[in-house]
């Protein structure tokens, strides 16, 4: 008789699940800032914008398209040179940090653009005919006035990178996802793998229900 | 005796979108008075919105020049921008609020790009809160306002800086026409308040009569006409004055050769001498059509009157009606 039961893993599932909460914690920010910062130049670069550079849009946009375009699980093995060069190993939730950076920054960035694409142009005129500089322009007018839009395209892209890290732990970098496969299916313990997948769902959900209550907080900012 | 403080010289704006060159100004001369409340009029698209946006450099004209206070505007750097840009403030039709920032925030927003301490910017801001009438509300956000209101948090944004010109961009064209009369009220008493030009753009004549001394008629890029509205009622030929005091006479019976179209600038004892011309000159006389407008708030009357011979073997010798009413100041339109 075996002796071992679903229960005896449980520690192992607590260690996973803070691994996944330590990728999202790390990874998340990063895509955030960096997202910001490519679609801010996006928006302000493209053509009829702001201050329009059509080459340099025409080289950022495109390096978006490819990365948006190659599927995550690809990514993670074609950036094994850059995170070993880095990290100095392929394994672990560290490991993991440079792909989702890397693999959600594009769609985010994409995100940040069409969010700022909407603001009315007025506004910005008018910003303008007071005499703002570009850095204020930024930076007390696009993002302040846009945040609400920002807070949706954040909680969508954080629910991504939550299912990214799930699809990282299956190559390597631990975490729920890493957990459900290597005990939920691969050691046929059901009770594991819906508790992993229950976590998961409740990560989202917070996630998902911050961003939207935060959205409804600011309704009247809008 | 001329001090004006915008000169426009020879001044065009041509866009290029999609290979296809469209000119919006052509050639534009243009002195606007210090101290004037101006109405710039014309169908959309005739050019008076791209006018507008050289003013506050939201565009730059293709060619000729623009002088403020005798400085050139193409000659501003970036810190004379600014500084040009403190002096010289615009309100919008749709208000172009910050709906991120409360109505104090917005009113102080200029003063916060500028580093004024925040103190300061909220004194200051609270002052012209109360200046538009708007107490109480400072902590509202511009999604919580009507539209008049909204057009309060504008003007009191655009004069936090204490401009020496105020730009009106179809300031009150998305407003009720109650609303816009007490917009154009406030305006005028701040002008009077505070000494600032105004320079409104419109489509709306109301608005001109309502509010303006001066008037530019712009059509397809050009300037048509320009006068105070005083000059213009006086000119016997004049597209403004046909736009400010339209009348109808189109019918041929209303278009003998013994009828004319006069313009009474003081009606209230004018109108009178119409009986006393015709007294003295054995003459009868009808109304054919006739309106009184007020621009400003004086009444001018405009009236198309036909002259008869009391006795009907007579002739009304108009050349002699004409210089009669002359002499009293009544303009004979042609």
């Amino acid at each position: 008789m075996n002796p071992m039961t679903w229960q005896t893993y449980l520690p192992d599932f607590w260690a996973a699940l803070a691994q996944t909460l330590y990728m999202i914690a790390i990874a998340g920010p990063c895509i955030i800032v960096a997202g910001l910062t490519v679609g801010t130049t996006l928006y302000l670069i493209a053509p009829q914008s702001i201050s329009p550079r059509p080459a340099l849009y025409y080289l950022l946009t495109t390096a978006v398209n490819v990365g948006r375009s190659i599927p995550f699980l690809i990514l993670i093995v074609l950036l094994i040179p850059i995170t070993r060069a880095t990290v100095g190993t392929t394994l672990g939730p560290v490991a993991a940090i440079i792909p989702l950076v890397l693999g959600f920054t594009p769609f985010f960035s994409r995100l940040v653009e069409s969010v700022l694409r909407e603001i009315d142009q007025g506004r910005i005129e008018a910003a303008r005919s007071m005499g703002v500089t570009r850095f204020q322009l930024i930076f007390r007018v696009l993002l302040p006035e846009s945040f609400s839009g920002l807070l949706n395209a954040m909680t969508i892209i954080l629910v991504g990178t939550v299912e990214g890290t799930a699809v990282a732990g299956a190559v390597g970098a631990g975490g729920v996802g890493d957990f459900a496969i290597e005990f939920g299916y691969q050691r046929f313990y059901g009770e594991l793998m819906f508790i992993s997948v229950f976590a998961m769902v409740i990560i989202v959900q917070l996630i998902q229900i911050t961003g939207d209550v935060w959205i409804r907080a600011r309704s009247h900012k809008r | 005796m001329s001090d004006p403080i915008f000169r426009l010289t020879h001044v065009s704006k041509t866009f290029n979108r999609d290979n296809t060159a469209t000119t919006a100004l052509d050639n534009v001369d243009l002195e606007i008075q210090r101290g004037a409340f101006l109405g710039i009029v014309g169908t959309s698209g005739a050019g008076k919105s791209t006018l507008l946006r050289l003013l506050n450099l939201l565009e730059a004209p293709s060619a000729g020049s623009i002088a403020f206070d005798g400085q050139d505007l193409a000659a501003l750097d970036g810190k004379g921008q600014r500084e040009y840009l403190s002096k010289v403030s615009t309100i919008f039709q749709h208000f172009n609020l910050f709906h991120g920032k409360t109505v104090l925030d917005n009113i102080a927003f200029p003063l916060a790009i500028r580093g004024v301490p925040t103190a300061e910017r909220y004194a200051r801001a609270r002052e012209l809160i109360e200046k538009v009438g708007l107490q109480d509300r400072e902590g509202h956000y511009p999604s919580q306002l009507s539209g008049g209101q909204k057009q309060r948090v504008g003007i009191a944004r655009a004069l936090i800086t204490n401009p020496q010109v105020l730009l009106c961009d179809e300031a009150t064209s998305a407003l009720d026409s109650q609303t816009t009369q007490t917009i154009l009220d406030l305006l005028a008493d701040l002008k009077r308040v505070y000494g600032f030009t105004v320079i409104l753009i419109t489509h709306s004549w109301d608005v001109v009569r309502y509010a303006c001394d001066t008037a530019v008629l712009i059509e397809e890029g050009r300037i048509v006409e320009v006068g105070t509205l005083k000059e213009v009622i006086q000119r016997e030929q004049s597209v403004l004055k046909d736009h400010l005091l339209p009348l109808n006479k189109d019918a041929a019976w209303q278009n003998g050769p013994d009828t004319l179209d006069l313009i009474f600038e003081h009606p209230e004892t004018q109108t009178d001498l119409l009986s006393t011309l015709a007294g003295a000159l054995g003459l009868d006389f009808s109304i054919l059509s006739g309106r009184v407008d007020n621009l400003g708030k004086t009444p001018v009357a405009r009236f198309q009157v036909r002259f008869r011979p009391r006795h009907p073997q007579t002739q009304v010798d108009v050349g002699q009606v004409r210089r009669w009413l002359t002499d009293q100041m009544i303009t004979v339109n042609l």
